[in-house]
Formats: C-alpha cells, structure tokens, sequence
C-alpha cells in the first residue's frame, strides 16, 4: 500500500464534521502539519439540518450553510482537506498511527477520531425502498400536496417534518414509540403550529406495503396491540444513530454501543489517539458540545507533540 | 463542485445529450446527498477521461425532470448515443459510480 503525501504528518484529523473542522483549526494555528480525512464532503450530519437555531451567534441558520463556512475557515489555514476519502482502517503502533484509505496509506504520530454517528435505517423489510426517505431536502419536494409519515419524535425528527410542510408537504404524521416525543418542547411548539403535523406517540411503524401509487402503512399502538393501516405517499426515517466506529476494529476502548470512550481530554486509552464529536461516549451530542471536544482534542494533541 | 460543471436547462439539454457520452447529476442546490455525489463525480472524472459531465438543477428544470422520468434527487444519467444507458439515485461512493459508468457500456 502507498504512502499518502509526505510522510508522516504531525496529526490527521478522521471526520470532517463540526468536531474535525474545529480540530483541524486548532491544529493548524498550533502550526501542527495536520489532514483531515473526510469520507463524504465537510459538515457531516449537519449538511442535513434545515435549519440550526441553537447555535449561538446565529438565530436561525441552514446546516448547509453553517458547515460551508466553517469550511471555509478551515481552508483559509491551507490546511490538505480530503474529502471523499472514507478511512478503512485505524492501526496504532507504539509512536505512530497509521490509517488505511482505498487510495493509499497515512501516518500520523496523532490522529483524532472524529467519525461521528450516522442515521439508523429503518429495521423492516420493504418493498417499497424508492418511497422510504432519509432526507427531507433530498426527497421531500416530490411530495408536495402529499402525505408522508415520519418515524421518530426527536429534535430530528420534528426539524425535518417543519420541513417537509415547507417544501409543500400537505400533512405528516410522527411516528414515535416512546410515550412522549423527546424533542424540545420549542420545536414540537413551532411543528404543531403549522397544523399540518400532528404525533402518534406510543406507536411503531410495523410495515410499509405498495398501494396502488401509495404505500400503506401499518402502525401498531404498542400499550393496546391495536395496528392501524394509514396511506400514504412515502415515509421519511428519523430513529437515532449509530456510531462510526468500525474503521477502528479493537484497536480503541469502545462502550457497549460502539461509542468511543474518551477522558475530559479528549483522550481514548490509547497514546496518541484522541476522539471527539458524535463519535464519543457521552450525553450531550450538539454542535456546541462537538466543537469543544474538538477543540479540546486538537490542544491536547499539540502538547502532547511538543512534550514528545 | 457545482462550479466545475455545466449546468443544462431546457433550451441546452437536449443538444448536448444527443451524441455525447456524458454523465447528467440531477440535483438540488440545497440537497446535502448531493453535494456528496458531486464531490464522489469530481474525484471520478479523471479516471474517465472521455466522459463529459453536465448538472440538471431539478428545482430549475422540472421539465427535464418530467421529460426523463426522474422524481428523487441525487440521480446519475448516463448517456450514450442520445439516450439513457444506466442511471440509478441516490449517494454512492467512488467504486459504486465507477461501476455504473462501466455498466453503461456493457
């Protein structure tokens, strides 16, 4: 396997989401030699969010146009940003880390692992795939004047049906198996305002079945057993993520479900490795919280360089 | 990304389809699939020298949309001989648009 660009760098940053771009700022105004690796283009999960309003100095603002400047400050440093460039595997070795791409290999004495999490998809079997959506700006203007059903009463979940209603939608409905739906009391207040979402709480969606053009949706009420059939026009998925942590097969301390276990300082238990953003075992997964890890693991990564 | 291709629109799409190899990606400006997709075609395009590379802005173009069946966006035409030899929606790595260009000529 080839070695990518000159050598060994002082760092690679894996994740170009909100937590990577920030490490690699810090990096590079810690004059480290430092890549970032992204496996898609920058921004990660926030490319996706219609609209950020927790982000403090902005009211409102789109996720895509968030992320585009952040980018932007992150190339105003010169810094090598390479996207489309999924890392396949993350070997330690005892003073240098080295990380496999499809197109060649890096070596780095630090990486941080900034992988972050990606969407679950929907766990039934169907047949009706080209209705069954996991992107409202992607997919959500074909269904305009249309019905859709929405699985998953989180902040994501909320955001994309808001969405989907204004990009034409004419009614959604939530799907969420818990009694209450977790998402903040703000955004359900903004959603249910719109009078074209309303929530199932309680409720799993079971099957999606071809009808006609349509699709029909079963939809169990999980204390009473009873299954509702809905029609619909498609389904969009909002459930959680997971994780993006198989690059790292057992060479990193991993919780139970795959998150990378790392200290206050960023550092997992193994020298040299550090984590941050969605990737990591913790509570609170916002864009605040990923560009302090980031933050926090880009400095610990340039003392732990200058102390070597 | 989006500046490093030719945008078609109804006057344009027809002509520059009509004899040439080339890949068509449907998007939406604001789609963050793609913008992936995009990227994935850049990194592409110097492995296939002979492919030319357009966008349809769906959003601009509902016409093409309806004209060539498609409904999801990102979605990847490819034409030979003025007409469609592969095409498939949605986001794909590097390998899998290689493949579907490869297939285009099977």
């Amino acid at each position: 396997m080839s070695h990518m660009g000159s050598g060994e760098r002082d760092l690679i940053v894996v994740g170009g989401g909100i937590a990577g771009m920030t490490a690699t700022i810090y990096a590079a105004r810690a004059a480290l030699d430092v890549v970032m690796l992204e496996k898609e283009v920058c921004g990660g999960l926030a490319n996706s969010s219609w609209n950020i309003e927790n982000f403090p100095s902005y009211r409102s603002v789109p996720g895509l146009e968030l992320m585009q400047r952040i980018r932007s400050h992150v190339e105003s440093y010169q810094v090598a940003i390479e996207e489309v460039t999924e890392v396949t595997h993350i070997r330690v070795e005892s003073r240098r880390t080295l990380i496999e791409t499809p197109s060649g290999q890096y070596a780095a004495k630090a990486v941080i692992v900034a992988t972050g999490a990606s969407p679950i998809r929907l766990p039934i079997e169907s047949d009706c795939g080209e209705r069954v959506h996991y992107c409202s700006l992607c997919d959500g203007p074909a269904y305009k004047g249309r019905d859709v059903i929405v699985v998953g009463g989180g902040n994501t979940g909320f955001d994309e049906s808001v969405s989907l209603v204004n990009l034409g939608v004419r009614s959604v409905v939530i799907v969420e198996c818990m009694s209450m739906c977790r998402a903040e009391q703000s955004i359900q207040k903004q959603a249910f305002s719109t009078g074209r979402i309303t929530a199932r709480t309680e409720s799993r969606l079971n099957a999606v079945i071809p009808h006609a053009d349509r699709v029909l949706v079963t939809i169990e009420h999980l204390r009473s057993g009873l299954i509702d059939e809905v029609v619909a026009d498609g389904v969009f998925v909002f459930i959680g993520q997971k994780p993006n942590t198989s690059m790292l097969e057992d060479n990193v301390g991993l919780d139970k479900a795959g998150y990378v276990i790392a200290d206050a300082l960023m550092h997992t238990n193994r020298p040299g490795v550090f984590a941050a953003g969605d990737v990591v075992a913790k509570r609170y997964r916002q864009l605040t919280t990923a560009m302090a890890d980031g933050t926090i693991a880009a400095l610990e990564a340039a003392r732990c360089l200058r102390g070597r | 990304m989006l500046e490093n291709i030719t945008v078609l629109t109804a006057e344009t799409f027809q002509s520059y389809t009509a004899n040439r190899f080339c890949l068509v990606l449907v998007f939406r400006r604001q789609c963050p699939h793609c913008r992936v997709l995009m990227a994935v075609v850049d990194k592409c395009r110097p492995l296939c020298p002979d492919l030319a590379v357009a966008g349809v802005d769906a959003d601009d173009s509902p016409g093409i949309l309806a004209s060539t069946g498609v409904t999801r966006v990102p979605t990847v035409l490819i034409y030979r001989d003025g007409g469609v030899s592969a095409s498939r929606s949605g986001v794909m790595n590097a390998s899998e648009l290689l493949a579907l260009i490869a297939s285009s000529s099977a």
